[in-house]
């Protein structure tokens, strides 16, 4: 696992755009996600400003539909997916002790890639139809050339198609990586909780994502050479195409940040994780079923097997309970410790408690007959994705940014950022259950003023700026902690895991020498092994009469 | 590796039960199945790979500081792609600097190797 010493890295912009250190790599793609969560989010605020009173205030219907479409793609395709992957980049390898990831090259093209793809996705509102305006799903024949002309609308499938190759590719690197760049004694059944939900994302990533890629190259050619969706048949195997990848890439989005809260959670209960091998199990089989669901997303189509996908769904249940249960049985007689990572842990647990128990209800095939494209899934959604993984990769931020700068980020403001954002989301996404359940439709830029929407929109339009602050919160937080910095050292936390062995930050080769590693947490067998040799001196010294140190 | 193999082929065999599940249940045409087995194969394939393959010889691995061949590469690869709406000119154009991508990624591998020669 060791490293060859290599030449000086190139300094400056192109050292940095160039270089191939995975901890690099890993950063620079947090980093790209990041700003397009900040442009995602810039345009839900503008959607919700619209929102907060009935009839055409900000935009235009038009540019409503360029603004939810790139909202909902920049979020799924250029954030979550992207951060979900850039956490794997940046921790898989420090995780297992290998000294790089597996192709660093064909990492940092993955890289490039999506970031390209990001910015030719944005890249639409600078044409004269605008961006694209069809949903982040883009059925046919809405996203056909003759429903929705324009480059704009290219640009979108263009921009999906190099972003996802990017992600893909990223993917199949951390996969590589840990079948093949494990350091001795680190077996597969010793990878940490984080490794292990990395593993089952990337499984899915390399099923799911190839089909999209297909999907999309078969829209380009039929906005501009028609023949491929135009049958009614086609639309529908266009959707079952699309859910194939897009009921999957909702677990890409929330397994690695799950795997982050799993070792939050152990590391600030000061206890061993619960559970730990009936846990990969549940992940697995819940990576697998989750394959299996895509066309719970069909159901008002009738023309998939609702039974099964009903089954499959509910089934889902099983695993996931199983999670909540060793992340609750590990808190279980802890030493909790409430920290900023901690916090947002928690929020992750009750927020995605919520969109776990609304799935169950939008998998009921004749409740999902009502709910299907109404503000109830909206709110479902936002409770999984936003409830839970952006709490989930915010407990990830708060817990590693320590080892990826070797500065602590203040906890005083980090608890203002967990307050703002947790009273936020439920102000913003919480009234948008009862619009669904009232019969008020997504993806609408205005509703009838006697309709009774008016007050609840106005209370999430209010909550989405309380968000907004949070953000802001956070943004003063990181600004202020590296001005003004407070070493952390190689671990603050007492964590369990590999990676906190390293330096912080770690050196290029990541590790000068690794502990024995005897289980998934060497850092805490090696705190127990040591109390333990002292408690055998101080009782050996007490029998001898010496006075124990 | 071999607890590797076996996760994989673990996890494809899930998968293929699921997939036997659906083509006893479907009523709607062989995509929805053909899908989900066609992704229990791919992994079961992966499995056969990694299980057949040995790890990598020698505790030492050649770390390659940095790449701008690959950004270069990926630059050209999006200016083809936005090429496909942009134009011809542009897939030209996305396809020369890909091929210089590709042609600074040989001399980058060349002289990694050469380097691990001299050691």
């Amino acid at each position: 696992v060791s490293a060859v010493a290599v030449p000086a890295p190139r300094r400056g912009v192109v050292g940095w755009l160039a270089s191939t250190d995975h901890k690099h790599t890993g950063a620079k793609m947090a980093a790209a996600a990041f700003c397009f969560f900040i442009a995602s989010g810039i345009l839900a605020l503008v959607m919700r400003t619209e929102l907060a009173q009935p009839g055409m205030q900000v935009v235009s219907t038009d540019t409503y539909n360029q603004l939810f479409t790139i909202h909902g793609s920049g979020m799924i395709y250029l954030v979550l997916t992207p951060l979900a992957l850039a956490l794997g980049v940046y921790l898989v390898p420090l995780q297992i002790g290998a000294a790089d990831i597996a192709g660093p090259r064909t990492c940092l093209f993955g890289f490039w890639t999506y970031v390209l793809g990001g910015l030719v996705m944005y890249g639409g509102f600078l044409t004269d139809q605008g961006a694209g305006r069809a949903g982040w799903f883009s059925y046919t024949p809405l996203s056909g050339g003759q429903a929705t002309p324009g480059t704009g609308m290219d640009m979108w499938v263009i921009g999906v198609i190099l972003a996802t190759l990017g992600c893909l590719i990223v993917a199949g690197a951390i996969l590589a990586t840990v079948i093949g760049l494990r350091a001795p004694g680190m077996t597969m059944l010793r990878l940490p909780v984080f490794t292990w939900s990395m593993v089952a994302t990337v499984l899915m990533v390399v099923i799911a994502f190839p089909v999209l890629l297909v999907l999309m190259g078969l829209l380009l050619a039929d906005r501009h050479l028609g023949g491929i969706f135009d049958s009614a048949a086609a639309d529908v195997t266009y959707q079952n195409l699309f859910w194939f990848y897009g009921h999957p890439v909702v677990y890409v989005m929330f397994f690695p940040f799950l795997g982050a809260v799993g070792d939050v959670v152990a590391t600030f209960s000061r206890k061993r994780f619960f559970g730990y091998r009936p846990l990969i199990v549940s992940l697995l089989a819940f990576a697998g079923l989750s394959m299996s669901v895509w066309a719970h997303h069909m159901f008002a189509t009738a023309k998939v097997t609702n039974q099964y996908y009903a089954l499959t769904s509910h089934m889902l249940i099983v695993p996931g309970g199983l999670e909540y249960l060793a992340l609750i049985g590990t808190m279980i007689g802890g030493a909790i410790l409430l920290r900023t990572p901690m916090l947002f842990a928690l929020g992750f647990m009750a927020l995605f408690l919520i969109g776990g128990l609304t799935g169950i209800m939008v998998a009921s095939p004749p409740l999902d007959y009502h709910f299907t494209d109404s503000y109830f899934v909206v709110a479902h959604f936002h409770y999984t994705l936003f409830g839970g993984s952006l709490f989930g990769a915010f407990a990830a931020i708060y817990y590693w940014f320590p080892k990826v700068t070797g500065v602590m980020l203040r906890e005083g403001l980090g608890k203002v950022h967990f307050a703002l954002l947790f009273v936020g989301a439920n102000l913003t996404f919480f009234p948008m259950f009862f619009l669904g359940v009232d019969g008020m439709p997504r993806r609408v830029a205005n509703y009838p003023a006697d309709a009774g929407f008016t007050g609840l929109n106005q209370v999430a339009t209010a909550g989405s700026y309380v968000i907004a602050l949070a953000i802001a919160v956070f943004a003063a937080n990181v600004v202020v902690s590296m001005r003004r910095r407070v070493p952390a050292g190689p671990d603050p936390w007492g964590a369990h895991t590999l990676e906190w062995w390293a330096p912080s930050p770690p050196p290029r080769h990541n590790f000068d020498s690794l502990p024995a590693i005897r289980s998934y947490a060497p850092l805490l067998d090696l705190r127990e092994e040591t109390a333990d040799s002292r408690q055998q001196t101080a009782v050996g010294a007490s029998r001898t009469g010496a006075v124990a140190p | 590796v071999k607890l590797a193999a076996i996760v994989l082929f673990g996890w494809a065999a899930w998968l293929g039960t699921l997939a036997a599940m659906l083509w006893i249940w479907s009523a709607h045409g062989v995509l929805e199945p053909a899908l989900l087995t066609g992704g229990a194969v791919a992994i079961a394939a992966a499995g056969a790979y990694v299980g057949r393959r040995a790890r990598p010889a020698g505790p030492e691995r050649r770390i390659a500081d940095s790449s701008a061949a690959a950004v270069v590469l990926a630059v050209g690869a999006a200016l083809a792609a936005f090429g496909l709406t942009a134009g011809l000119w542009l897939i030209l154009i996305g396809a020369e600097v890909a091929a210089f991508g590709l042609a600074g990624l040989v001399r980058e591998l060349r002289a990694e190797r050469r380097g691990e020669g001299r050691r």
